[in-house]
């Protein structure tokens, strides 16, 4: 008989579920330290004994919100959480590569075209080019803007006017 | 999962999927079984005597509402206590931490002669003081063990821990309360 397995049944003896055999009442009798836990089991199983409530009542409240209350579908905390963690997550790593990329070191590199059949032109050859572009620009109507001395005085009258207002 | 109240009466599966398919006095039997042990246990781990039908009727509620949750490994007695226990966890944040004194009128389990039974409910009204000073876990499992006779694997699906954890909460709990023992 070890004072474990009396420990074990104390419980069940306490709430009268069982009885002690004679061999454990032995034991408990001769064991200052079982008797003790003995005293608290006992103690403990008459807690709050005196705590009731009316059964059939709170059965009458519960069938009653049941079915009143409506069933309330609610966004599951967790996942609420787990989300707001991952975009938190997101704008870190994001926040961090973006200031952590390395930058281009030195001058950019000069930008250089090829433009086949130009290349192989000497220098006569491209002026002939840019020359033969020449009239596109010159060609091109322009807003012929009139002087004030090419106004008649009545037209003059209207530019001041116009002015003026 | 094997009745509480004998063999003719149908068991808490039973009675489960009987209110599931809309028997109203299913849920009422579940009710009568179990509110006034589940109000045992909540007063005894500090519910307020204002609250604890309250908190009894929110246990049957959610469990009522939730039943599709109760994974039937676990007996529906854990189960309404774990319930029970998250609501008194709740409601012990919300008093910022104060666990309720219920010093009530005790019926003695045990027959004694009017000396012992004097020094018994001496020593009942220290372990009921006593408790409020233990952590959450060990006061919980004390109760389920010692005052609801639940053994350790129930005791350990109605509070979330193991069976390893469960035992050695009981054992710390029991070697404190020994020291207020006269």
């Amino acid at each position: 008989m070890s004072c474990q397995e009396l420990s074990d049944k104390m419980p069940g003896v306490a709430r009268g579920k069982v009885s002690w055999t004679q061999e454990e009442a032995r034991h408990l009798a001769s064991c200052a330290d079982c008797r003790a836990e003995w005293e608290v089991v006992t103690a403990g199983a008459m807690v709050a004994d005196g705590a009731k409530v009316d059964a059939d009542a709170v059965a009458e409240r519960v069938l009653l919100r049941l079915r009143t209350e409506p069933v309330v579908k609610r966004f599951p905390a967790r996942r609420l959480f787990v989300g707001l963690v991952a975009a938190a997550a997101t704008v870190l790593v994001v926040s961090r590569v973006v200031t952590t990329a390395p930058l281009p070191r030195g001058p950019a590199a000069p930008l250089s075209v090829d433009v086949p059949g130009l290349t192989t032109l000497g220098e006569d050859g491209l002026a002939e080019v840019l020359e033969s572009m020449a009239p596109q620009w010159t060609d091109t109507p322009t807003i012929d803007t009139p002087s004030l001395d090419d106004l008649d005085p009545r037209e003059l009258e209207q530019v001041q006017h116009l002015w003026e207002s | 999962m094997p009745s509480l109240t004998g063999l003719d009466e149908p068991s808490d599966a039973a009675l489960a999927a009987a209110w599931r398919a809309g028997s109203e006095q299913a849920a009422t039997d579940l009710v009568r079984r179990h509110a006034s042990r589940l109000a045992r246990f909540l007063s005894g781990a500090g519910a307020g005597p204002s609250e604890v039908e309250d908190l009894v009727q929110e246990a049957f509620f959610k469990a009522f509402r939730g039943l599709d949750g109760w994974r039937q490994d676990s007996s529906f007695r854990s189960w309404i206590f774990s319930i029970g226990s998250n609501l008194l966890k709740d409601a012990y944040r919300r008093r910022k931490g104060r666990v309720v004194l219920s010093i009530e009128d005790h019926d003695m389990p045990v027959h004694r002669d009017p000396g012992d039974e004097m020094v018994a409910e001496e020593t009942a009204e220290r372990i009921t003081v006593g408790l409020t000073d233990l952590p959450r876990l060990q006061r919980e499992v004390f109760l389920l063990r010692v005052q609801q006779g639940l053994d350790y694997a129930e005791i350990a699906a109605s509070l979330g821990t193991t069976v390893g954890a469960a035992r050695v909460h009981y054992h710390h709990a029991v070697k404190r309360l020994k020291e207020l023992v006269p």
